[in-house]
């Protein structure tokens, strides 16, 4: 098995292992933190290939990020609205997480896997995101209990737990959400956890 | 370099399977391509996101026939690393021929250990059971899957059995349980008992016994579904609450073994198989779980030292 294989198989058992424990932090492996956007290639490697599409918006490196993946793993490129995979350059989605696909009644699916790379910035800035986590309840397949946990990951803006709540409020149909560190870290927020914001 | 000519870097061999790669090597890791694992996983991800909803994935032919547990396999042959200890389960036993096969195959083409012990196994493919021993949050359960649709039983047009989910349009199941009430004062299925999951989504438990169903809800371990006949991939994560269908005044009940106990073991809290001796024609009763059942017995061998 070469290290790449590996490191895919590995790494997809992680993801795998956050979206089904929505809200808590796992951690991908393989990462060189000096190379920007490891953690974004790294999910790529494992999910992306021809059969799929992506598109990367956000700052100014997303033009960079998306040629990186597509020279990684071959992926079509294609509009916000129609990609199988949006990756998020940043901490805001800017328009784009309410118009992605959503996928049809008959197969819900076809929704967008939406993947935000965020920055360093946000862990920096953690003493102020604690209390904006506390505002911040998740519920639902994946988590023990009814009362809810708070979300692992600091750095997230409450605004986008407000889209993608309202995004996902026409269950099964919606997105499915990871959100990544440049360390590795990762979080999901499948379309079936409830967010609530106090 | 001179063509036939053996170069200094790889001296000349006597045997020519010598030369031949092993097993392991003529196939890629785990069999698939890696193409196909990652359609699988892929497919797999939605399938968690949106647990009990069926979801398509192209199933690939394997060296086993079509409805012999294709479908668990593919899904195990997709997750499965080199840090992984497999158990494989047939009807609760480690030890019969279908096990055997799928077992001997995935070690073959990946060198991952076997075990017969639940809770050693971080990976479990099963047919038809689930083990008594409740699994731990870093487990998997994948199940062979022959029907995936559970509305089937009531609607052979998969197109509107597509709708029927869609709209979450049950009622013609609920019809069909009711009728078995009347007819027979009893709902009569057995194995493949429909069940709701979150609240949302019908789906077939695989053909797990009525003694299974509710260690789907709120489980601590992740349970993974795969048709490979009918390429479906399916989910329940863990903690998601599973509910039988029932009526209020006709509850849902598991099989009934009051009074009888494993020869063997002498449980009385496990899933029982009845065997019949051919020439006295006597019942007994052994534990479907060979692995609980062993471990009990050499339980009870060191208690009575």
């Amino acid at each position: 098995m070469g290290l790449l294989q590996r490191n895919c198989q590995k790494n997809y058992r992680i993801l795998l292992d956050a979206m089904s424990r929505p809200g808590r932090v796992a951690r991908l492996t393989g990462i060189a933190e000096e190379t920007p956007f490891a953690s974004a290639l790294a999910m790529g490697r494992c999910l992306l290939d021809h059969e799929v599409s992506l598109c990367a918006i956000g700052n100014d490196s997303a033009p960079a990020l998306q040629s990186a993946l597509v020279q990684a793993t071959g992926a079509a490129t294609g509009p916000s609205e129609r990609a199988d995979f949006l990756f998020i350059v940043g901490d805001r989605g800017n328009g784009a997480v309410e118009h992605a696909k959503r996928g049809r009644p008959e197969s819900p699916e076809e929704g967008a896997t939406l993947v935000y790379c965020l920055e360093d910035e946000g862990t920096k800035r953690a003493p102020a995101s604690v209390s904006q986590r506390l505002r911040i309840r998740l519920s639902g397949p994946g988590i023990a209990g009814t009362a809810g946990i708070m979300p692992e990951m600091a750095g997230i803006p409450q605004t986008e737990y407000e889209i993608l709540m309202n995004v996902n409020a026409d269950y099964p149909l919606g997105v499915d959400t990871f959100f990544v560190r440049p360390d590795g870290g990762v979080m999901a927020l499948p379309r079936s956890t409830r967010i609530q914001v106090r | 370099m001179t063509p036939g000519l053996p170069s200094e870097a790889t001296p000349p061999v006597a045997d020519w399977r010598d030369a031949m790669p092993s097993n392991r090597h003529r196939y890629s890791y785990a069999f698939l391509d890696e193409g196909a694992k990652r359609e699988i996983r892929r497919k797999m991800l939605k399938a968690v996101a949106i647990p009990g909803c069926q979801v398509g994935f192209g199933s690939r032919e394997m060296p086993i026939a079509r409805g012999w547990g294709t479908g668990g396999l593919q899904l195990t042959l997709a997750l499965i690393g080199p840090d992984d200890v497999l158990k494989v389960i047939d009807q609760g036993a480690d030890d019969s021929v279908n096990a055997v096969n799928i077992k001997k195959f995935v070690q073959r083409v990946t060198d991952v250990p076997l075990t017969t012990d639940t809770a050693a196994a971080t990976l479990i493919q099963t047919r038809h059971r689930i083990p008594e021993s409740p699994l731990g949050p870093h487990q998997l359960l994948v199940f062979q899957v022959p029907i995936p649709e559970p509305l089937r039983l009531v609607e052979p047009s998969e197109r509107k059995t597509r709708r029927m989910h869609a709209e979450a349009d049950y009622s013609r199941m609920w019809l069909y349980l009711y009728e078995d009430i009347v007819k027979f004062n009893e709902i009569t299925v057995g194995a493949r008992y429909p069940v709701i999951v979150n609240r949302r989504y019908l789906m077939d438990p695989s053909p797990i016994p009525r003694w299974d169903v509710p260690k789907l809800n709120r489980g601590e371990a992740l349970f993974l579904f795969c048709a490979g006949r009918e390429k479906r991939i399916y989910a329940v994560p863990p903690h998601t609450e599973v509910t039988p269908l029932s009526f209020e005044d006709f509850a849902f009940r598991v099989e009934d073994f009051h009074g009888r106990r494993c020869e063997r073991c002498g449980a009385g809290h496990s899933f029982l198989d009845e065997v019949v001796d051919d020439e006295s024609g006597r019942r007994t009763y052994s534990c479907s779980d060979t692995a609980f059942c062993d471990q009990r017995s050499r339980q009870n061998r060191q208690g009575s030292r």
